[in-house]
């Protein structure tokens, strides 16, 4: 027996338990599973919760991992990810389409990663760093893992718009352009955030 | 020459700054120290991934 999360938390009154596999969004409905972005945002504020389905399906990984970026372990990504698609659904009606959907997401998730994390270090987990495809020495491993979790110490200690543009840009890949859309900056205030943000993270490494 | 803004050196080390400024920094030893020093970090900084959401998030 399995639970869907982040519909719970959006309408808090909903408790919602599916028996057996979970199903995907797009099973639901196949004519939305291909709608493009102003008809799924359409159908939402018409009443078709349905197609809300569709949008986490589609932006879950990268809001996900966007929060997992700045906390640096599941539990915190999770709930701050959940956090991220209430606002979504919540502010529907405000998305005008002036940037894609998946931009003004990303948008909301840095506005809700920086306000929980502030400048706190991650609660890291052992996880998450690169592991090689081939067999490691466990003291090789373990120096990995520690240098991974510096780095993410590190990170976490960047000014908050440093950090946010050096998260999508290195890990999000999002072009200059975007990351100013959603920062709310000028791409020449990004590339300079992004330039600090690396001069930074070696002043704030110890193993560099 | 001028040396590399900020913002340039960024445009240099993602392949996009204009030819006639990466021709500078074939020339200056200082702009050439600071784009390697630059892109050793950023590579190291790369090297950390993130897991995929579980599939029922």
């Amino acid at each position: 027996m399995t639970t869907r999360v982040w519909m719970g938390a959006v309408q808090p009154e909903w408790k919602v338990t599916v028996t057996g596999a979970p199903t995907d969004a797009r099973d639901d409905n196949p004519l939305l599973a291909a709608a493009d972005e102003a008809a799924l945002v359409a159908a939402c504020l018409a009443g078709r919760k349905e197609a809300f389905d569709v949008i986490v399906e589609r932006h879950r990984r990268h809001v996900y991992q966007l929060c997992y970026r700045f906390v640096g372990n599941h539990e915190d990504a999770s709930d701050l990810a959940q956090d991220v698609f209430v606002r979504a659904y919540r502010g529907l009606r405000s998305f005008k389409g002036q940037s894609s959907l998946g931009t003004w997401l990303y948008r909301i998730g840095v506005n809700v990663c920086l306000n929980k994390v502030g400048s706190k270090t991650p609660k890291a987990e052992p996880i998450g760093d690169n592991a090689p495809g081939h067999f490691e020495h466990p003291a090789d491993a373990l120096v990995r893992r520690e240098r991974a979790a510096e780095v993410r110490a590190a990170i976490a200690r960047l000014p908050k718009k440093q950090r946010a543009t050096l998260i999508l840009r290195v890990y999000h890949e999002l072009p200059h352009e975007q990351i100013a859309g959603i920062l709310g900056s000028s791409v020449g205030a990004v590339k300079a955030n992004f330039f600090h943000a690396l001069n930074n993270l070696k002043k704030l490494l110890r193993h560099a | 020459m001028t040396h590399l803004s900020s913002s340039e050196f960024v445009d240099y080390v993602e392949g996009t700054l204009p030819s006639g400024r990466r021709a500078h920094v074939q020339t200056s030893v200082a702009c050439r120290g600071q784009a390697e020093t630059w892109r050793e970090r950023l590579a190291r900084a790369s090297r950390i991934d993130a897991p995929d959401p579980p599939p029922l998030f």
